[in-house]
């Protein structure tokens, strides 16, 4: 099986001369394609920095991470911009999606940016609408949709590209639980059907026992790592909740 | 410490805000520039009536001074407003903190003065630098000649900018503070949040009104076309009136239409960012159309004015030299016991001047304009209750020797049809075409003698009339015919300076002793009509340019507002991986359309709006059309493209902020 994405000895400090911040201190992991991960942590444990690093946004201080076998810590800025619309794909807590643009052009923006041809576009929206059941909002711009339609607008946007690793940072934040529910069955359809990879940041339990496999950070180190194997959800998101409880208090407290 | 916030915030202002300043550098230096010209008169060697003029020039420029004030005035507190708005954040933290509001106020005031005195400073010495420059337009307008190059400084200009701006900067203030007071601390905090009510207008109804205005406009530019300009009645209010509805509606329904179009058109619609840019800019359109509308108007005004008032004042000159060939023409009638030339002071008399007396005719009641087959339908005068002008050919002859011209015969029963005059030349030729003849004399019919108009000039005041000249054995008829008979004398000299000694001895003849009313020298309607070409060509700069800073700052305080408000957008797009270049591509053609939409509808409107003008501009005499539209969109491009310039640099530091 392929590796997608491999962190080596990544270190993300701020600050400077005497008062140094390691929000990443050495953490090392690889993800193989198909997998679905979930890094959790308390607010300031470092995993939105993780994040932003592996998504290029932020720049790596010391190590390095290789996406489909690139080092991107190497690469300059416009290579960069290349590499993200083309490698990876984004879902955002707040879904990020424009609000002067309709579900369908939503969607259609990730491939107009990386010039697919204007006849490929429409073929692809509408498969990938189906395969997240967005269908029938195609049409309506975000103020007319629910957050768990519009948390799946994103997500088609994500996924149309035809990404290598899709980044989800805190997806079901803004979501009542039903909705919740609804996406996190959708990201499942899609790690199954399509053997999307994807790689979720959350600190709500549930939404993580929906993963694979998960990492637990503290203070920017790896602390703790869970694999599900054959159980039941059920029984994982148990699992987790004992790590939370070691890990020292609700990891929802933020 | 409120000093050094206010400070540090002003310095941020001017770089985030380029556009304000410029805008408020270009009112001060523009300012004082037309304020200062009469001091520029110093490095001028000028006569008295060129003087006269300046100093009329001068009085209602600072007339017009005012006006552009309130304008510019308007233009600073819409800007500043803006831009107190978009800090609403800023300002609730300092809320928050425990800042007291008169605490605020007092950093906003400081920030008001800082950025006033930085702007006045610069204005002044651009200005300062501008005028020298601008003294030598000034020169060649008044056709005076430069004594020698000087550093020109008006201190009443100075006085007047800094006095003028100051009473700007106070009404600023006053708002400010006052925007303060109204402020809650919770819109404050959450100024940000809030979104723009996105309106998706049904497609139907955007077309529908579309059509609506294109019938408006259609209408609007039938009417003045028809009417023309020359005839202010309820045609041509009505006309501005369509026209004015017309635009306002165009922009109203224009984004509905643009964007159906640029999506029938997938190939364009998914491309690149087209599609991000296509909404957000008739997003803009749609909350924005009314001061599109009115920006778009103001261009027009801007066009018209420009185009307009350069040629009246090149068509001043040009014509001038063509149609002023006496040094001198007298006016009298036939109440006068003596005949001109007999009136004229004795040293005038004993210069070495070829002269011409003649008489002008009329057919009394006898004969009138109505009792010929003629349409005055596309001429500018209705002469219809008129009687006609006649003139003998022996004058005429007379008339063409003293113009170096070869005399002409006519038989007894032909006539020649005179009319100096671009306007009469429709009547006039009327006369030849319908081979119309003349029943002046009992017995006798007068045929045309050809086909052509005569255009020769009959005295210095061009307007004339028609004049038929006909054969010299009619005089006796002719006169017992006449009830009142026009006396002209026209003089030559053989030098300038003759031509002054003339001019002095006539302005000084005593009015008892004259066998005419008035005359009027080619010298004199040189000097005048240079003073009022000056006064139309400066009106026509000062007004073109502060209307035209006025619709470029508007639009590009617009854009740099949109900039700011959608930064979030413009992130996410670089998230998403959109090469910078691309984001950056998009932004100029978003500014670009956003700029040319109403100098485009402009455009069409002038063309229109000039073609009627010309009607008018005609009777001045010809213009060189070409000319003048190099000129007006040399200006344009040159301020507009500033602002462009300007608008696309400050949004781009926004977005990648």
């Amino acid at each position: 099986m392929n590796t997608i994405l491999k962190v080596q000895n990544l270190q993300k400090y701020y600050g400077g001369k005497g008062n140094v911040t390691k929000a990443i201190d050495n953490i090392s992991f690889s993800v193989d394609e198909g997998e679905y991960i979930g890094i959790m942590g308390a607010s300031g444990s470092g995993k939105t920095t993780l994040l932003n690093c592996i998504s290029t946004i932020d720049s790596a201080t010391a190590g390095h991470i290789f996406i489909d076998g690139m080092d991107v810590t190497m690469m300059k800025s416009s290579p960069l911009s290349k590499f993200r619309r083309e490698k990876l794909g984004f879902i955002f807590q707040d879904f990020n999606l424009l609000d002067t643009l309709t579900a369908y052009e939503n969607i259609a923006l990730a491939l107009t940016i990386i010039k697919v041809s204007p006849k490929e576009i429409d073929n692809r929206v509408i498969k990938v609408a189906e395969l997240l059941n967005i269908s029938e909002v195609l049409n309506k711009y975000p103020y007319q949709m629910s957050g768990g339609q519009k948390q799946r607008v994103a997500s088609a946007r994500a996924i149309v590209t035809n990404p290598s690793l899709i980044l989800a940072d805190e997806p079901t934040g803004s979501l009542d639980s039903k909705s919740a529910k609804m996406l996190l069955e959708s990201f499942k359809n899609l790690n199954e059907q399509i053997d999307a990879t994807i790689l979720m940041v959350t600190h709500d339990a549930f939404t993580a026992s929906y993963c694979k496999r998960i990492l637990f950070i503290k203070d920017g180190k790896l602390f703790n790592e869970l694999i599900r194997g054959n159980e039941t959800r059920k029984a994982f998101f148990d699992r987790i909740m004992e790590v939370i409880a070691l890990l020292g208090g609700d990891l929802n407290a933020d | 410490m409120l000093t050094k916030l206010a400070f540090k915030n002003a310095g941020k202002s001017v770089r985030d805000y380029a556009v304000y300043f410029f805008t408020l550098v270009l009112g001060v230096s523009v300012f004082y520039m037309f304020n200062s010209i009469y001091a520029q008169k110093d490095i001028m060697v000028v006569t008295e009536t060129q003087n006269d003029s300046m100093v009329a020039l001068c009085q209602l420029l600072s007339i017009i001074s005012v006006f552009v004030a309130v304008v510019l005035g308007f233009l600073i507190v819409y800007a500043n407003n803006f831009f107190i708005k978009r800090r609403k954040k800023e300002l609730g933290i300092y809320m928050t903190l425990g800042m007291e509001k008169s605490k605020i106020s007092v950093i906003l005031v400081l920030e008001t003065l800082v950025m006033a005195i930085a702007a006045l400073l610069l204005g002044l010495v651009v200005g300062i630098f501008g005028s020298q420059f601008m003294s030598v337009f000034t020169a060649s307008i008044f056709e005076a000649d430069m004594s020698g190059f000087r550093f020109v400084f008006s201190v009443d200009a100075l006085v007047k900018s800094v006095l003028y701006f100051a009473i700007i900067f106070v009404v600023v203030i006053l708002f400010n503070i006052g925007a303060i007071n109204r402020y809650k601390l919770i819109d404050l905090i959450y100024g940000g949040r809030k979104n723009e009510e996105l309106k998706v207008r049904n497609i139907w109804v955007s077309i529908a009104i579309f059509c609506v205005s294109l019938i408006f406009l259609a209408a609007a530019y039938y009417l003045i076309l028809k009417n023309g300009m020359v005839n202010i009645n309820a045609l041509f209010f009505s006309s501005i009136g369509l026209g004015t509805m017309g635009t306002l509606l165009f922009f109203f329904s224009v984004s509905g239409i643009l964007i159906k179009l640029i999506q029938s058109r997938k190939n364009v619609y998914y491309k690149n960012l087209n599609m991000f840019v296509t909404k957000q800019l008739s997003s803009k359109i749609n909350t924005n159309f009314v001061s599109i509308s009115v920006v778009c108007i103001v261009l027009l005004l801007v066009i018209g004015i420009f185009s307009c008032g350069y040629s009246v004042q090149n068509s001043f000159s040009a014509q001038l030299r063509e149609n002023i060939i006496y040094d001198f023409s007298l006016y009298g009638d036939s109440s006068f016991e003596t005949t001109i030339y007999e009136s004229l002071p004795e040293d005038v008399k004993q210069q070495d001047i070829t002269w011409q007396e003649y008489s002008i005719y009329n057919s009394g009641e006898k004969l009138h304009y109505s009792d010929f087959p003629l349409d005055f339908s596309s001429s500018f005068i209705d002469m219809s209750e008129e009687s006609l002008s006649i003139m003998l050919l022996s004058d005429y002859n007379k008339m063409l020797e003293m113009q170096q011209k070869q005399g002409i015969a006519l038989g007894e029963e032909e006539y020649l049809i005179l009319a100096p005059n671009e306007l009469f030349q429709d009547t006039a030729r009327q006369f030849c075409e319908k081979n119309i003849s003349l029943p002046l004399f009992d017995g006798v019919t007068l045929k045309p003698t050809d086909n052509t108009v005569s255009r020769i000039t009959t005295a210095n005041q061009g307007f004339g009339g028609i004049y038929f000249v006909v054969s010299d054995c009619y005089k006796q008829q002719i006169k017992e015919l006449s009830d009142t008979s026009n006396q002209i004398l026209n003089i030559n000299c053989k030098s300038d300076e003759q031509a002054s000694q003339v001019k002095v001895s006539l302005e000084k003849q005593n009015d008892n002793n004259k066998g005419y009313y008035y005359f009027d020298s080619k010298q004199g309607i040189y000097e005048n009509s240079v003073g009022t070409k000056a006064i139309v060509s400066f009106l026509a700069i000062y007004l073109g340019i502060v209307f035209m800073i006025s619709c470029a700052a508007i639009l590009a305080i617009q854009q740099l507002s949109e900039a700011a408000d959608n930064k979030s957008r413009y992130e996410l797009l670089h998230k998403l991986g959109t090469d910078k270049n691309m984001i950056y591509k998009a932004l100029f053609k978003q500014i670009l359309c956003y700029f040319l939409m109403p100098l485009l509808l402009a455009v069409v409107h002038s063309v229109v709006g000039i073609t009627a003008a010309n009607e008018v501009i005609k009777i001045f005499g010809r213009i060189d059309v070409t000319k003048n539209i190099i000129v007006t969109a040399c200006v344009i491009i040159g301020v507009y493209g500033a602002y462009f310039g300007l608008t696309y640099m400050g949004s781009k530091s926004i977005i990648s902020k």
